[in-house]
């Protein structure tokens, strides 16, 4: 087993092996190494608190074997519905108990009996209904385990989905695995699916391309006013269906670029002229339209947006661009597509590659921030220097505190930043909390914007005294700010903060991780002095001066 | 239609196949008759065994529309009984459905 192997922790009242064999086989790199806890006892393993702390934690119970009141309600006994959300409020701590050891917990939400009928005409009724019933003991689960940072709760209900029998009645009897493989299955990839979202390794960029698949037909040949879009034209409706659920994407912070073999002109003027297009180009991360290799055009795309190819999905509808993209780039996911038009808002939907584990405002404005972007290119362009163009931007950096209304997102910078990121520590929001508030720490969220808009939290600084000296533990920057001497401002910054501390130097060491290349150069390139393996540093703070062309607004009380 | 014997061993070997799927590779079944269930040079354990067994049940009834009994406890208790091979499994699942 790979000494990268995740440790996961099953906790069930009923037999679920076949959810470890499932993960086991769901190829992730590394591996699980996967530990069962006691079959029916999943309140002891909750609560005990004993045993290796870490990894994953995996829960998944029938409402019938933990809240006793919801077993009666199942007989058709007069339930109580407020003793059933009582017993839910007990679950609810003894997984809250339990999240405190654990880096991360899933659990899944409770289910009705495949098939199960319930009251039903009444089953929806408040106070009678066992769905009902059902619902709301999930919904009260749901608002109890959101105190918790690391704990998410898990669709079961998704499991079922296209199952033709979901329960294996035989087996629940001889061996008491409730259900059947397929639910299993479709288990462990909405686990390994969480697993990658926690892991910071969710898809970012869906690159499409354009005749057949944002649109019917070929708009060089037709023109945009030929193409099949909208109208009354169930095959027009479908693809124009596909542009708003890809748009829908974009509104949780999944960018949409386009990578066609087409003519940029011919095909722009649909975005901009055709009255049923529902994408325009300000809903474009970028593009690539002309006649070259799409692969090649999906990496220049991948290096403009500053993202890795292993954050990009790419759809067509030719399956020979496909294997050919799948071939030459095998990070870039490249899923199987329908050829009926009618079904690519489903296939859109069913991905489980864009899970996240948090969802800022800044998340959901990602789009005008590319926008943004080109435009601030495009200025640099026009401009004769980088210097002039520096000062043009007017960049500002504000400089906060980690507290509870950034944590999120410097959550997000520590696990998902990988080139500008000096110790590339992978911290939960509790792991960041907890050091953040330690004796002669101080974590800095820095913010930047210009005159072209705000780009929002884009670092993160860690530092920390020892013995004296200022040690710069974490330097994290969103590679969308490299090269604006927001760099030598960041170092500024932490030299400001070492001195709050009661420190007269600084010093980083820098650890080496396949990407993080980016890092040693700005280092090797700043005022701070390299020595040997890896540690640089200043004698004196005052070497490390704020750039001009950066102007810095405090938001919090210094340190003292 | 009668049913054959290659009807219930193609029946067996696709609840293989699905079993195969959850297997690590030191522990895949062979799709041959002489092929091991029970006993000693086996692979499966007891519930390894038992859910192939359900999952036979299960593919009686989708591909032959065969309602089977198949799992037995006293067969499940007998290394040289019915549930040997997949060859005297299929003898046995023969006399059952008749």
């Amino acid at each position: 087993m790979s000494a990268n192997a995740r440790q996961l922790f099953l906790i069930s009242d009923f037999n679920v092996k076949q959810l470890g064999q499932y993960l086991t086989t769901q190829g992730e790199p590394g591996g699980f190494v996967i530990d069962v806890a006691p079959y029916g006892q999943v309140y002891q393993s909750l609560t005990s608190g004993q045993g290796q702390s870490g990894g994953i934690g995996i829960v998944w119970t029938l409402p019938e074997r933990v809240i006793p009141s919801f077993a009666r309600a199942l007989q058709y006994e007069e339930a109580n519905h407020e003793t059933c959300i009582e017993e839910t409020r007990n679950f609810a701590r003894a997984v809250l108990k339990y999240a405190e050891r654990r880096q991360h917990v899933f659990i899944a939400s409770w289910t009705m009996p495949p098939g199960f009928r319930g009251y039903g005409l009444l089953d929806w009724k408040p106070g009678i209904g066992l769905a009902n019933l059902v619902a709301s003991m999930n919904c009260y689960l749901a608002q109890e385990l959101s105190s918790a940072r690391n704990v998410y709760m898990l669709d079961a209900m998704r499991w079922f989905d296209g199952v033709p029998r979901p329960a294996s009645p035989k087996l629940w009897y001889a061996t008491k695995i409730p259900f059947a493989n397929a639910v299993f299955e479709k288990a462990a990839r909405d686990c390994v699916a969480g697993i990658r979202a926690v892991s910071g390794q969710s898809r970012k960029l869906i690159v499409v391309d354009l005749d057949n698949t944002l649109w019917g037909g070929v708009i060089g040949e037709t023109g945009w006013q030929g193409i099949r879009l909208g109208g009354h034209d169930h095959v027009g409706e479908a693809f124009q269906d596909f542009q708003l659920s890809l748009v829908a994407l974009a509104n949780r912070g999944i960018q949409i670029a386009v990578v066609s073999k087409n003519d940029e002109t011919v095909a722009l003027e649909a975005f901009d002229q055709h009255p049923e297009m529902r994408i325009r180009r300000a809903n474009l991360a970028g593009w690539r339209i002309n006649w070259q290799d799409k692969a090649a055009n999906i990496a220049s795309l991948a290096e403009e947006l500053n993202l890795g190819l292993s954050a990009v999905i790419f759809i067509d509808d030719n399956p020979a661009e496909r294997d050919r993209v799948s071939e030459a780039l095998p990070e870039v996911k490249v899923p199987d597509w329908p050829t009926d038009p009618t079904a690519y808002v489903d296939a859109l939907r069913v991905l489980d590659c864009f899970d996240v584990a948090a969802l800022t405002a800044e998340d959901r404005n990602r789009t005008a921030m590319y926008v943004a972007e080109r435009e601030r290119r495009a200025v640099r362009l026009g401009t004769d220097s980088v210097d002039t163009w520096l000062s043009q931007l007017g960049t500002r950096l504000r400089v906060s505190r980690v507290n509870a209304t950034n944590l999120a997102r410097v959550a997000q910078l520590f696990n998902k930043t990988n080139q500008l990121n000096l110790s590339t520590r992978r911290l939960t929001e509790q792991e960041i909390e907890v050091w953040a508030s330690a004796p002669d720490h101080s974590m800095l969220a820095i913010s930047a914007s210009d005159k072209f808009g705000d780009m929002g939290l884009v670092g993160v600084l860690g530092v920390e005294l020892k013995d004296g000296q200022g040690m710069l533990v974490d330097f994290i920057l969103s590679c969308r700010v490299m090269g604006r001497k927001v760099e030598d401002a960041m170092l500024h910054l932490a030299a400001n903060e070492v001195a709050a501390l009661g420190g007269t130097g600084l010093e980083a060491r820098y650890l080496p991780t396949p990407r993080n290349r980016p890092t040693l150069d700005i280092f090797q390139s700043s005022a701070l002095v390299a020595g040997s393996d890896g540690v640089f540093s200043a004698e004196s703070l005052e070497h490390l001066v704020k750039p001009e062309q950066v102007l810095i607004e405090h938001d919090h009380p210094r340190s003292q | 239609m009668a049913i054959t014997q290659n009807d219930v061993l193609r029946a067996i070997f696709r609840a293989i196949d699905d079993a195969n799927k959850l297997a690590p590779p030191d522990a895949q079944l062979a799709k041959e008759s002489s092929t091991v269930l029970l006993g000693e040079g086996g692979v499966l354990d007891s519930l390894g065994l038992i859910t192939l067994i359900v999952a036979i049940e299960e593919k009686l009834q989708s591909d032959l529309g065969v309602q089977a009994i198949v799992l037995d406890e006293e067969a499940l208790a007998d290394p040289d009984g019915s549930y040997r091979t997949i060859d005297t499994l299929a003898n046995w699942i023969l006399t059952r459905i008749g």
